[in-house]
C-alpha cells in the first residue's frame, strides 16, 4: 500500500497545537482538534490595474509583443504622422529602440519577450504585407504575408505566429496564416469575417480571438487547425487590449464601444468571460503585452480624445497580501524619533524623540525586543534625520529647543559629534546606507517656511547638493545616498507629492494616493513602503506600496499614527516604530508584504 | 440595524498581539483608550478578542472612552502657546464611532 512517507519522502508530524511558524505547503495533524492542516500563502482573490512607466512616444494603433516587465512597443500613429518607433518596457520604463523599417499603424505583431518579435501588416499606406523580425536590436524585412490588411490580429512568437482578421481596408476578411519562422501560409478561416480583435497566444497551434469591430463579442479558439466559436464576451468592443497565452486564459481590457471608450477588463478562464477591475481610465486603440493574462500591460492609445503615453499594469488574482502585526513596544514611547534608515525588522535603532519632553534615549529591536543602548549627546524632537544601521549610524538636525544643524555619529558603541550641517532645520528627512553616506533634505528653519536644501554626508562633512523641487517639511522617505525616493510633506498643509534622488538631482514622479505629512517610509527608490501620517481629516493607517512607478493603496496599519522614526527597514519587511497617536506611543508594527494562512484539510 | 464592527478594550503588548494571520484576515484599528475595534460577527474577530482577553464594550460605551480621552487630548492641545498650534500640528479631532 502506498504511504504518504512513501510517496512524499517525509512522515506528517503530529502536534497537539499548531506549529508557530510552518513552513508554506508544510502539512500536519492536530491531535487534539483531530484535524490535518497545512499552510498556503495568503494572495489576493481579484486582479488589479496600476500606473506603469509612460512611454516616450504618444501614439494610438500601435501593437506590442514580450511581457509585463519585458514588453514591446512598436508602430502606431503619433497624430499626425506613422510611426516606425520602437520602444522597451522593463517593468518601470520604456526605453527606444530602433525603429521599424516600414513605419505604419493598424499593424499586428508576435513575440514572448522584448527581445524575439515579430510585425506583420498595417496601414503604411497603402495596406501592407511587409513582415519584419526583431531581434532585440533590430527589425529585419522577412517574406512578406500573402493578404495586406490592417488592423489584424496575431499572436505567437517571431518563430511561430499567426495572422487573422483585418481590413483590406474593405470588406473586413476571415484569413488566417501561419508563420513558421520563413513563410506565411494561409490556413482555415475565421468563423466570422472582423478587425480591431482582441489576441491571446504564444505559439501558432494555441491562441484566442475575441471581439472586433461593431461590438463583435464572438470569441473563437484556434487549436493550429481550425476557429471554433467558444463564448462571447460580456461587452462587444474593438481596438482594444487583449493578453493570455493560450485559448484558455486571456485578458480583454479597454477598446471602443461607440459612442466612446470602456475601461471594461474580463477574464478568459477557457470556458467563460468574467468581468473584473477595470482599467484605471477609459483606452482605446492601445498597445498590450500579448502573453500573460495573469500579469498585462496596457499602453499608449487614445483617451479618449489624446493620444496618450500612459500604461498601465495588471496584476492578476494570487498575488501575494501583505499585512502589519504587532511588534515589541519601545521602552521610551515618543515621536518624531530618527531611525536607522538601512536597518531591519530585526536590527533598528530609534533615535532620540519627543515624549513629553525631549528624549536623549536610544533603543535597538532585534526583531521582538527593544533595548536601551547609549544615549545621543544632544536629544531632539521634530524629526532629526536618521541614516546607517545597528552598528554605523548618523543623527542630523531636527529640534533641541530650535532648529540645529548638530550631527552625531554612532558606531555600535558611542555617539560623537561630528561636522554640523550647513543648514539648520526641524521636520527634516533623510537615509543612508552607513555613517560614511547619506542624504538629508527639506525641513523648515522656523515654522513659516520649509526648504528645498538636500545635503550630502561623505564621513567626514556635510555637502549642498541639488535642492528638491518641491520645499517641504515633515515629508518622509526610502533609500541610501546614492539612489532614493522623498514623498508627502507639508507646505503648509499635506502633500501628496513624491520625488525620486538619482545621487544628482531630484525628479517629480507619480504621487502618493493620499495627501499626508510625518508619514513613516522604509524600503529603495525601487519598492518602498509609505505608512501612516496626518492630514485632513486626522491620523492615517493607510498604507501605500511603490513599485519604482506608482504608488498602490495595501493593507493599513491597526493603529493610525503620525510621526513615527522615520525610514526603517526593507519593503517587504518593514517596522513602524513609535509616533503620535495624540500622544506619544511605543507601540510598533511589523510589516511582512507576504502572508501565510492555516488551512484545514476538509473532509466533506 | 445590524453592527459591522464590534469593540473591545485591550492593551496592546506588542509582538504577538496582532499576529500577520489575524491582520490579513480582519482589519483592526485602534482608538484612544486602547479601544480596539474588529468586524462584528466574526469568527476570527472573536477569537482575537478571546485571545488578547479583550474587554468587550458596547459602541456607545467604547464612545465614551475615546470622548474621554480625545477631549484630555484637546484640552491638553488648548493650553498650548499659540505658537505651538500650527497647521502642522493640528487640535486633536473628535472621534465617531461606527455601529
Amino acid at each position: 500500500m502506498a504511504t504518504y512517507l512513501g510517496t512524499h519522502g517525509s512522515k506528517i508530524q503530529n502536534y497537539t497545537t499548531d506549529p508557530d511558524n510552518p513552513n508554506t505547503g508544510e502539512v500536519w495533524y492536530n491531535e487534539t482538534a483531530n484535524t490535518l492542516k497545512f499552510q498556503y500563502p495568503t494572495v489576493t482573490t481579484s486582479g488589479s490595474w496600476r500606473t506603469g512607466g509612460t512611454m516616450n512616444t504618444a501614439r494610438y494603433g500601435i501593437w506590442g509583443a514580450g511581457t509585463y516587465t519585458a514588453g514591446l512597443g512598436f508602430g502606431g500613429n503619433e497624430s499626425p504622422g506613422l510611426s516606425g518607433k520602437t520602444e522597451s518596457y522593463n517593468g518601470v520604463s520604456w526605453t527606444e529602440l530602433n525603429d521599424l523599417n516600414d513605419s505604419r499603424s493598424g499593424l499586428s505583431g508576435a513575440g514572448v519577450t522584448n527581445t524575439a518579435a515579430l510585425a506583420f501588416g498595417g496601414d503604411s499606406p497603402p495596406t501592407t504585407t511587409n513582415t519584419e523580425t526583431w531581434n532585440g536590436t533590430n527589425w529585419t524585412e522577412v517574406n512578406n504575408l500573402n493578404t495586406a490588411r490592417l488592423d489584424l490580429g496575431g499572436f505567437g512568437s517571431n518563430t511561430s505566429a499567426l495572422a487573422g482578421g483585418g481590413s483590406l481596408p474593405s470588406p473586413t476578411t476571415a484569413d488566417t496564416e501561419l508563420w513558421n519562422g520563413t513563410n506565411w501560409t494561409e490556413v482555415n478561416n475565421l468563423n466570422t469575417a472582423r478587425n480591431a480583435v482582441g489576441c491571446a497566444g504564444i505559439v501558432n497551434t494555441d491562441g484566442l480571438f475575441f471581439g472586433g469591430y461593431n461590438n463583435i463579442t464572438d470569441t473563437e479558439s484556434w487549436n493550429g487547425t481550425n476557429w471554433t466559436e467558444v463564448a462571447n464576451l460580456n461587452t462587444g468592443r474593438s481596438y482594444f487590449g487583449g493578453s493570455g497565452s493560450n485559448n484558455t486564459s486571456a485578458l480583454a481590457f479597454g477598446g471602443y464601444v461607440p459612442p466612446g471608450n470602456v475601461a471594461n477588463t474580463e477574464l478568459w478562464n477557457g470556458t467563460a468571460w468574467t468581468e473584473t477591475t477595470d482599467l484605471s481610465g477609459t483606452i482605446r486603440h492601445q498597445g498590450s503585452s500579448l502573453t500573460n493574462a495573469t500579469n498585462a500591460l496596457s499602453f499608449s492609445g487614445l483617451d479618449p480624445s489624446n493620444v496618450t503615453t500612459a500604461t498601465e499594469e495588471w496584476t492578476g488574482a494570487g498575488a501575494s497580501v501583505g499585512a502589519w502585526s504587532t511588534g515589541g513596544t519601545m521602552n521610551t514611547a515618543r515621536s518624531g524619533s530618527a531611525g536607522s534608515s538601512a536597518g531591519t525588522q530585526t536590527a533598528g535603532l530609534v533615535i532620540s524623540g519627543y515624549s513629553t519632553t525631549v528624549v536623549t534615549n536610544v533603543e535597538s529591536y532585534n526583531g521582538t525586543n527593544w533595548t536601551e543602548i547609549t544615549d545621543v549627546n544632544t536629544g531632539r524632537g521634530s524629526s532629526g534625520a536618521g541614516a546607517g544601521t545597528t552598528t554605523s549610524a548618523l543623527f542630523s538636525g531636527g529640534d533641541s529647543g530650535s532648529p540645529t544643524t548638530d550631527t552625531e555619529l554612532w558606531n555600535g558603541s558611542n555617539w560623537t559629534e561630528v561636522n554640523n550641517m550647513n543648514t539648520s532645520r526641524r521636520g527634516l528627512s533623510g537615509f543612508g546606507a552607513d555613517n560614511t553616506a547619506a542624504l538629508a533634505f527639506g525641513g523648515n528653519p522656523n515654522p513659516s517656511s520649509v526648504l528645498t536644501d538636500t545635503e550630502l554626508w561623505n564621513g567626514t562633512n556635510w555637502t549642498e547638493v541639488n535642492n528638491l523641487n518641491n520645499g517641504r517639511s515633515s515629508m518622509s522617505g526610502a533609500g541610501v545616498s546614492t539612489v532614493g525616493i522623498g514623498f508627502g510633506g507639508f507646505n503648509p498643509g499635506a502633500l501628496t507629492n513624491t520625488e525620486t534622488w538619482n545621487g544628482t538631482n531630484w525628479t517629480e514622479v507619480n504621487d502618493l494616493n493620499v495627501a499626508r505629512n510625518d508619514m513613516g517610509g522604509c524600503g529603495t527608490y525601487t519598492d518602498a513602503l509609505g505608512f501612516g501620517g496626518v492630514g485632513p481629516p486626522g491620523r492615517f493607517a493607510n498604507t501605500e506600496e511603490w513599485n519604482g512607478v506608482s504608488w498602490a493603496e495595501t493593507s493599513d496599519l491597526s493603529t493610525a499614527r503620525d510621526d513615527m522614526a522615520n525610514v526603517l527597514g526593507a519593503s517587504v519587511l518593514g517596522l513602524c516604530a513609535g509616533g503620535s497617536t495624540g500622544s506619544a506611543t511605543g507601540a510598533t508594527e511589523e510589516w511582512s508584504a507576504t502572508s501565510i494562512t492555516t488551512k484545514t484539510v476538509s473532509t466533506d | 440595524m445590524a453592527k459591522t464592527y464590534q469593540y473591545c478594550v485591550a492593551e496592546n503588548w506588542g509582538k504577538g498581539f496582532i499576529d500577520h494571520v489575524e491582520s490579513q484576515r480582519i482589519t483592526f484599528a485602534s482608538f484612544p483608550g486602547n479601544v480596539w475595534q474588529v468586524p462584528a460577527y466574526n469568527k476570527h474577530g472573536n477569537l482575537w478578542i478571546a485571545k488578547v482577553a479583550g474587554a468587550v464594550k458596547t459602541k456607545d460605551e467604547a464612545q465614551a472612552i475615546v470622548d474621554a480621552e480625545v477631549q484630555a487630548a484637546q484640552a491638553t492641545w488648548d493650553a498650548l502657546p499659540a505658537e505651538e498650534k500650527t497647521d502642522n500640528n493640528p487640535r486633536p479631532a473628535d472621534i465617531t464611532l461606527e455601529e
